[in-house]
């Protein structure tokens, strides 16, 4: 009665990008987090559009500490690139080294992000503006702090006995993670950042 | 991966026959026993079937609040509950049919089914299912536990600011409230991320996009509307919260904020919502009007568009529940325009069931009957939808009892009437016996006068001038005697799901046996047996058509090559479904649960101190590592 | 003028409930110079719908502050109240009680389609006329569509039957008349919701616009749970739960609230709008005849949102005129008001305001 037609025992058992499910996890998550994001800006321009005092109240931010965050930002797109291309040849040496990298990376956007909060002007509570500036600023750095606790996890587990096959699935979806970490931050930026400066 | 490795396992389905392929295979998919092994499950009919029982306690709980209330009502000046508990009684009946009901049990369905209808062992991500499930719990048990213990939200299930205010409302009420709305939420998101990817990635080996069941296109259009509407939500409930616990001042007109930045962020969920309800009973209505009529649904490619349409443009109508804010005249025609947009898609989706049935020749089971009344009372619910789009129609009938009228027509007729219709379809798949013809004709007459009783009065009663959400009025104003009524009917709507009830359990245990396929139906989960193994199907089948069971007769053709000691599926590509990977799908783990736990208690720690967050997340964090972390070597591979 | 406050029969609070509302406003009504032969009509429709007066409310309705017209209207009503619904309450449910009063029941619903005191369908302003004219057309033509829904649907059901055992069929022929149904049903769908769209962008401009300027503008303030009427000018006063107006005049209504938000609604003169903190609402006003309406706060504010309760009384123009004048005069003693209140608690008091001060 029933008669095979599909032999799939010679297909792999993990493979990259989007051909695994966890991609596409990974791939929802950044849809409804940016959905999030955006959600977050909408409101955010919503206020500046229908209040009057949104001037008075919008005081600029430094512009220091954010630009160091958002150059070290940029510049870690570089490394993980390299775990992505190292993760997909399955390269231990250069998976290993690269996400040291990356955890010391993450540390330092950690601590310039603890520097950014401390440096702003306003509080949540003071007005509207504040409550969103401390909002968007939020949400974003747990994003930050979530992937680069991902990433840290990932480093350990490179150095046991389980780096090996799947890992190097998992590690290049970590890269890809990343990646949105990285873009969502310059809508966010813009806004927080540059906007009120205009 | 080490031939070592690769030697030990290699047991493949192709190898045994198909007694013992069975056996070993419902060894290797099943969930252990005990406490421990109850609370590590990761099978997806398990899981489906405790989100929808949850989901129907919840609903018979929902349902009494709405009797009281109706007695409550039944009588001008009553005094038999008074404004603060009848304020907390139609809150948490909002909310609970909402969030813990409406769209649970929605995801109840997609969880057991969609696994089944695409042909594959488990939903993506079966941890993260799991972790679902027991978040949503503890979000329901949460609301409902500070219920009995007197913290009762008593803002409505739409909670506007300023009244959801801490000035306005002390105690913990909204913040439960609040809370709870994440809890599903997150829920909701984590079902439907594993929605998409279990359609996207798992389908059998040919089920190109073109064979995809309407069920599965339907719930996976349903999860991309969850993914986009419900960020909004839980970015509103977070502001709405904090708000409260550290005082921002997002909502405060008096520090640069909006009262109507809440009522857009809650609506732009809040419209989508109502799709998130509806379209699991479109889903259903696919399936049950294909079967009954013994042919496919005409027009696949219209309904597949019309779907899509309806997930896109259910964002495009959130100011139609904001029309009397006064906004912009232009901004509010824009939005008329939409909304009487979306009866187009929803038209021809109507039309297209009706074809099926005129071409057809229909059988008149439950199910079947069931789906008429929802043809009767949604379309009548749809086209006052129509009415409520046009700006000028809505400032008179605008909260009031018309708009109850609408959206119980809408709901009820579009998602509990279909629902019960799939309640009657499935059951004989998930316990084996088919449930009692009889007393489902009997349900059916009083669910349907007892639903037209109640709620066709109501849009007699908003046209009269009665306000929604007040808790008496005076006799003067006329409107007892419809009240009455509507109170007299939701007796008898309530009677019909006691009926249910006690059909579910008798014929549970004394049904007639169901067999594979009690319908003659073509999709999937009737190839299987009922109940389904843990396994779902000993040897996944090989799709040629969009109505498998209808086409292929004895010839099944199926996939041979997966191991049998091990949690194999085939991932298979996006569009042609050709197969393409191997893989493992996770075994039980106990540590979903215990997160979710954890999640639980620092969200509900949160209420009293903003530090539970802080003392929380490091233990989330832990266990989360630990559910993720690999427990044997084999797993790498 | 002998003129019933409405506000002496509002109350707040569950604690001191003093009993059901009276609703004497209907004999204020009656009390117009005008509105005599209305009142006449309405209480003709009453009768039809007479099944829906409680008796036992209606006795107690009154209370002390009975008139001799209400009296006798009432117990015109009682002798025609239907036993039948009130008995299910008396005695034990019995079935032919049940019947009789579906009957009943059924009955009103048609019969009372006109009848109401707030009500959406007995418009007296132009506003109010346009809004019901525009409901009346799209449920005529929403109806329709239902019936051509649901007449398709049982063709489709009864066309051939009786097909237990049919064999499933894969891939039916597409019929040439589902085909040419599906075509028509698409393009009637487009004109019907098009039409009604212009019709309500129509009705959109001429229940909304503000044209030349009103004759007068009166403040509303929403408060839990009452409200506050500032008569706005050089002569500023201020009423409470109550906003007379002059017949056949446009009057601006400028909506705020002094707390969350509320919906200001009377539905025979207009549809609703929202008083939304920070913000700054206007809704336009006329009332065609005089006549007291009803309205109430239609936005969920809390606790006793069912009692925030508004009456527009419209008066003929020379009454309004003395009306205003007498209130715009300087205070009067308002002794007796403070007294006759002693129940209203001292925040957030409505009749702090009703004390017709002057500004």
């Amino acid at each position: 009665m029933a008669r095979s037609v599909i032999d799939v025992s010679g297909l792999p058992t993990y493979a990259f990008g989007s051909r695994v499910t966890p991609w596409w996890g990974t791939f929802s998550f950044c849809l409804l987090e940016g959905t999030g994001f955006a959600l977050g800006i909408g409101g955010y321009l919503y206020l500046a559009v229908t209040n009057k005092d949104w001037p008075k109240d919008a005081v600029p931010l430094s512009l220091l500490w954010s630009a160091l965050f958002t150059l070290v930002l940029v510049i870690s797109a570089l490394p993980n690139f390299l775990i992505k291309r190292a993760a997909t040849r399955e390269s231990l040496r250069s998976v290993r080294l690269l996400l040291l990298i990356m955890s010391a990376v993450g540390l330092v956007l950690i601590g310039l992000r603890i520097m950014e909060f401390s440096a702003l002007p306003v509080r949540w509570s003071d007005n509207a503006y504040g409550s969103f500036v401390w909002l968007l600023l939020g949400l974003h750095g747990v994003h930050v702090l979530t992937d680069v606790a991902d990433t840290l996890v990932l480093t350990v587990l490179m150095f046991t006995r389980h780096g090996t096959g799947k890992r190097f699935s998992d590690a290049e979806d970590n890269a890809f993670y990343w990646y949105f970490v990285v873009l969502s931050w310059f809508p966010l930026y813009a806004v927080l950042y540059w906007l009120p400066r205009f | 991966m080490s031939p070592a490795v690769e030697e030990r396992h290699e047991t493949r389905d192709t190898d045994l026959g198909d007694e013992e392929l069975r056996v070993r295979l419902s060894k290797t998919w099943g969930s252990a026993r005990g406490l421990i092994g109850i609370l590590s499950t990761v099978d997806h009919k398990i899981i489906g079937i405790r989100y929808a029982v949850t989901a129907f306690v919840f609903l018979l709980a929902g349902g009494i609040m709405a009797i009281i209330m109706r007695l409550q009502l039944a009588r001008p000046d009553s005094h038999l509950v008074d404004a603060e508990l009848y304020n907390q009684l139609f809150t948490m009946h909002g909310t609970t049919m909402m969030f813990l009901f409406g769209v649970p049990v929605g995801e109840a369905f997609a969880v057991y089914l969609v696994p089944l209808m695409v042909g594959t062992r488990n939903i993506a991500f079966p941890r993260l299912n799991a972790f679902s499930y027991y978040v949503y719990l503890f979000g329901g048990l949460m609301l409902w536990g500070g219920f009995a213990l007197s913290i009762r939200p008593d803002v409505g299930w739409f909670s506007y600011v300023p009244l959801a205010n801490l000035n306005f409302t002390p105690g913990k009420g909204p913040d439960y409230w609040a809370q709870m709305i994440t809890f599903t939420e997150v829920a909701a998101l984590a079902v439907s991320v594993e929605i998409v990817v279990t359609v996207l990635k798992q389908r059998a080996p040919g089920m190109t996009l073109d064979r995809i069941p309407l069920f599965v296109w339907t719930l996976l259009v349903h999860s991309f509307i969850i993914i986009f509407a419900m960020p909004a939500i839980m970015l509103a409930s977070s502001m709405l919260i904090m708000e409260r616990l550290v005082g921002t001042q997002f909502f405060n007109p008096d520090a640069g904020g909006d009262p109507l930045l809440w009522q857009h962020l809650f609506w732009f969920f809040g419209h989508p919502e109502v799709y998130i309800i509806f379209l699991p009973g479109t889903a259903f209505v696919s399936a049950i009007v294909a079967t009954f009529s013994r042919r496919p649904v005409f027009g696949y490619l219209p309904m597949v568009l019309s779907l899509i349409a309806i997930g896109f443009l259910s964002f495009g109508l959130w100011v139609h529940h904001m029309f009397v804010t006064g906004l912009p005249e232009i901004g509010a025609a824009f939005f008329t325009a939409s909304s009487m947009a979306i009866a187009i898609p929803n038209g021809v989706q109507i039309f297209c069931w009706i074809a099926t049935l005129w071409d057809g020749k229909p059988v008149l089971k439950t199910p079947l009957i069931f789906v008429l009344g929802f043809f009767f009372i949604f379309v009548a619910g749809g086209l006052s939808g129509v009415m409520l789009a046009s700006v000028p129609i809505d400032t008179q009938v605008h909260d009031t009892y018309f708009v109850v009228a609408h959206f119980h027509y809408v709901l009820i007729g579009g998602t509990v009437f279909p629902l019960v219709a799939a309640v009657y379809y499935w059951f004989p798949k998930v316990t084996g016996r088919l449930m009692d013809e009889r007393l489902g004709k009997w349900q059916f007459f009083l669910a349907f006068t007892g639903f037209n009783i109640t709620f066709f009065p109501m849009h007699l009663l908003g046209l009269h001038g009665m306000p929604r959400r007040v808790y008496t009025y005076p006799a003067e104003t006329g409107w007892g005697g419809l009240n009455l009524l509507a109170s007299a009917g939701a007796l008898l709507f309530f009677a019909s799901f006691l009926l249910m009830l006690y059909n579910m359990i008798a014929s549970a245990r004394s049904g007639a046996l169901a067999g594979d396929n009690p319908w003659g139906a073509d999709t999937l989960e009737w190839a299987t047996s009922s109940p389904p193994q843990p396994q779902n199907f000993d040897r996944i089948p090989c799709v040629t058509s969009g109505s498998p069971l209808w086409d292929q007769g004895d010839h099944k053709a199926v996939v041979g090559g997966l191991k049998v000691d091990e949690r194999e599926l085939v991932v298979t590509s996006l569009t042609e479904a050709r197969p393409d990977i191997r893989e493992e799908s996770p075994a039980p783990s106990i540590w979903p649960f215990l997160a979710a736990f954890a999640t639980a208690a620092a969200f509900i720690g949160s209420i009293y101190t903003p530090w539970a967050v802080t003392w929380g997340s490091p233990v989330v964090a832990i266990l989360l590592v630990a559910w993720f972390w690999p427990k044997t070597i084999e797993e790498n591979v | 003028m002998q003129f019933r406050w409405p506000h002496e029969t509002w109350n707040f609070g569950t604690a001191a409930w003093p009993g059901p509302l009276s609703q004497l406003w209907r004999v204020d009504a009656a009390e117009q110079k005008n509105a005599a032969d209305q009142a006449e009509g309405e209480e003709r429709r009453n009768e039809e719908s007479g099944f829906a007066k409680n008796p036992g409310i209606a006795v107690q309705t009154h209370g002390s502050a009975s008139s001799a017209l209400y009296e006798a209207l009432n117990t015109e009503r009682d002798r025609r109240v239907p036993d039948a619904v009130f008995s299910l309450f008396r005695r034990a449910p019995n079935w032919r009680a049940l019947a009789s009063f579906m009957a009943a029941a059924g009955g009103s619903a048609l019969a009372s389609g006109c009848a109401g005191v707030q009500s959406a369908l007995d418009p007296h302003g132009e506003r109010a006329d346009a809004l019901a004219v525009l409901f009346w057309i799209f449920t005529a033509v929403l109806g329709l569509v239902w019936l051509v829904t649901m007449a398709g649907l049982f063709f489709a059901l009864t066309r051939r039957r009786d097909s237990r055992g049919e064999q499933a069929e894969a891939h039916p022929a597409v019929k040439r008349p589902v085909r040419i149904a599906f075509a028509a049903m698409l393009t009637s769908t487009f004109i019907i919701l098009s039409g009604l769209a212009v019709l309500s962008f129509d009705g959109q401009r001429a229940g909304f616009g503000h044209g030349v300027g009103a004759a007068i503008t009166i403040s509303v303030i929403g408060h839990q749970w009452w409200w506050q009427v500032r008569y706005e000018g050089n002569n500023g006063f201020e009423t409470a739960n109550e906003i007379r107006i002059p017949v056949g005049s446009a009057v601006d209504i400028k909506l705020t609230t002094g707390d969350v938000i509320h919906s200001f609604w009377i539905p025979s003169l207009a549809g609703k709008l929202d008083l939304i903190p920070g913000k700054s609402n206007e809704l336009r006003i006329q009332a065609d005849k005089p006549g007291v309406y009803r309205g109430q706060c239609a936005e969920f504010c809390g606790q006793q949102h069912a009692h925030m309760a508004i009456f527009v009384v419209a008066l003929e123009p020379g009454e309004f005129e003395r009306w205003r004048a007498k209130q715009a005069a300087p205070a009067m003693p308002m002794a007796h008001l403070a007294k006759q209140n002693a129940f209203a608690s001292a925040a957030s008091s409505p009749f702090a305001a009703l004390s017709e001060r002057s500004q």
